[in-house]
């Protein structure tokens, strides 16, 4: 597939059409409060929907029960041995290289800023913590998964966000088209998988080309679930790389939203960190992570940890031939990542099951299929993107 | 590259190149005579060692991200909607 400015031009208009149409009924109706009220107690699939649940959410509800009918099983249950093998490195990329990717879009900053629950890092991080955690469980699907009512409140979120922004006049509808149109969810369904990868890539962290590719394929299902439409999402990860060069060289940029957000993300990871010695680590490993350009116009500061980040793929590759070598070591390296993962989810969500629920208001301020081996070390796509 | 880190990569590269060799060498330390040069030449083997580690691993690519941003600097407007 060819991205061109046009063809990103013409997903702008374009949000989520269920979604919408059941959040404006919802409101049009009063019933976002008790839809709330009820939905808190709805956190499994398979569970009955709670009585006096207003009819349009019942059926949005039945709709978007089930993951897309083109599902590959098989490249799912890769994707979570994938996801187990990575557990630490993944939260570690997804923390400190998704979360400031998002930042250094403008408009997503601001918006991000401009939503009452989404201003805090540490909120949206719990969520999208907890989220990719539900995500990978086995049982992630089944009856008894908390996954895909996750999915199916945070898309009524987005469309909630999109209700109160274009009703309360926040969002340049001229030049930006729709909030959380279709670009911008492809591009963080883009920041989610394949940047996910570059920073893995970036880490030195060896995968197979089996294994990233089956990781974005988690995430094309996901992105689907959430209302991404299947024609305009790529389908691969070359087609990825050149709608994720595309839209990040559109938009990308300082801004004051952007560099707050950012501020904000570091102190919350300094806190989970313990102790203070190591706090500049945190900021010295963002800007490995996402280049000097982008940490400059976060103002990520400059840290005597600089250069010391930048040994980390060799530590990292120390960890992991102790791991090719000992099975003893593998254990204890698998234990102390699914500790370091629970005890950062744990500490971001502080034992609270996140709720995603439909806010009332927002903030009063604005302010594929390779014929590569796919066995073989996973590198990725170069930049598409020709001067 | 800085001594200490140097001297961190040895030990770290030694650690898993056979530790047991290593505690048991250390223990016929503990009654020889020349300690000193023995030190000394510890250390420029931890360095030697760190170097010969650090050299393995193929220093990282540019972040993606930069690449990306470098290329949106250069083309005034692009970053305004």
């Amino acid at each position: 597939m060819s991205y061109t400015p046009e063809s990103m031009d013409a997903l702008r208009p374009l949000g989520d059409e269920l979604a919408d149409a059941t959040v404006e009924t919802l409101f049009e109706r009063g019933e976002v409060g008790k839809f709330n009220t009820l939905m808190r107690y709805f956190s499994t699939t398979g569970q009955d929907l709670p009585d006096g649940l207003p009819d349009v959410a019942r059926e949005y509800l039945h709709a978007t029960s089930t993951p897309p009918a083109w599902v590959d099983w098989g490249e799912m249950e890769k994707a979570r041995l994938f996801f187990i093998d990575n557990n630490v490195h993944i939260s570690t990329a997804l923390a400190f290289s998704a979360m400031p990717a998002c930042y250094v879009i403008p408009h997503v900053a601001k918006l991000l800023s401009a939503t009452h629950a989404l201003e805090y890092p540490s909120r949206r991080m719990a969520e999208t913590g907890q989220f990719t955690v539900y995500l990978m469980q086995p049982d992630a699907f089944e009856a008894g998964s908390r996954f895909v009512p996750a999915v199916q409140k945070v898309r009524l979120l987005h469309a909630s966000i999109r209700h109160h922004m274009l009703r309360e006049g926040r969002w340049d509808v001229a030049a930006l088209g729709t909030p959380i149109c279709q670009e911008d969810m492809i591009g963080g369904q883009m920041m989610f998988s394949l940047q996910v990868l570059d920073a893995l890539h970036r880490l030195g962290i060896h995968m197979s080309a089996d294994g990233a590719e089956s990781y974005f394929y988690v995430w094309r299902v996901v992105g689907e679930m959430l209302g991404i439409s299947p024609e305009h999402a790529p389908a691969d990860l070359d087609d990825a790389r050149k709608f994720s060069d595309l839209y990040m060289t559109r938009y990308m940029g300082p801004s004051e939203e952007g560099a707050r957000l950012t501020r904000q993300l570091i102190e919350l990871y300094e806190e989970v960190v313990p102790g203070t010695f190591l706090d500049p680590v945190v900021a010295a490993l963002i800007r490995y992570l996402i280049g000097d350009t982008c940490a400059d116009w976060l103002e990520v500061p400059r840290t005597g940890w600089d250069t010391a980040v930048k040994l980390s793929p060799a530590l990292l590759g120390v960890l992991e031939r102790i791991e090719e070598r000992s099975p003893l070591g593998e254990w204890a390296l698998d234990r102390l990542g699914h500790l370091t993962t629970h005890l950062e989810l744990s500490s971001l969500t502080r034992g609270r099951v996140m709720q995603y629920s439909i806010p009332d208001q927002l903030k009063d301020e604005y302010g594929v299929t390779s014929t590569a081996n796919r066995t073989g070390r996973w590198t990725p796509p170069p930049l598409t993107l020709h001067p | 590259m800085s001594e200490p880190v140097l001297i961190a990569a040895g030990v770290a590269d030694l650690a898993f190149s056979g530790i047991g060799a290593a505690l048991r060498q250390a223990r016929t330390l503990m009654v020889r005579s020349d300690l000193v040069e023995l030190s000394q030449d510890g250390r420029e083997e931890l360095r030697q060692r760190g170097r010969l580690a650090l050299q393995r691993y193929v220093p990282a690519p540019e972040s993606h991200l930069e690449l990306l941003a470098r290329r949106a600097v250069s083309r005034p407007g692009q970053s305004d909607v």
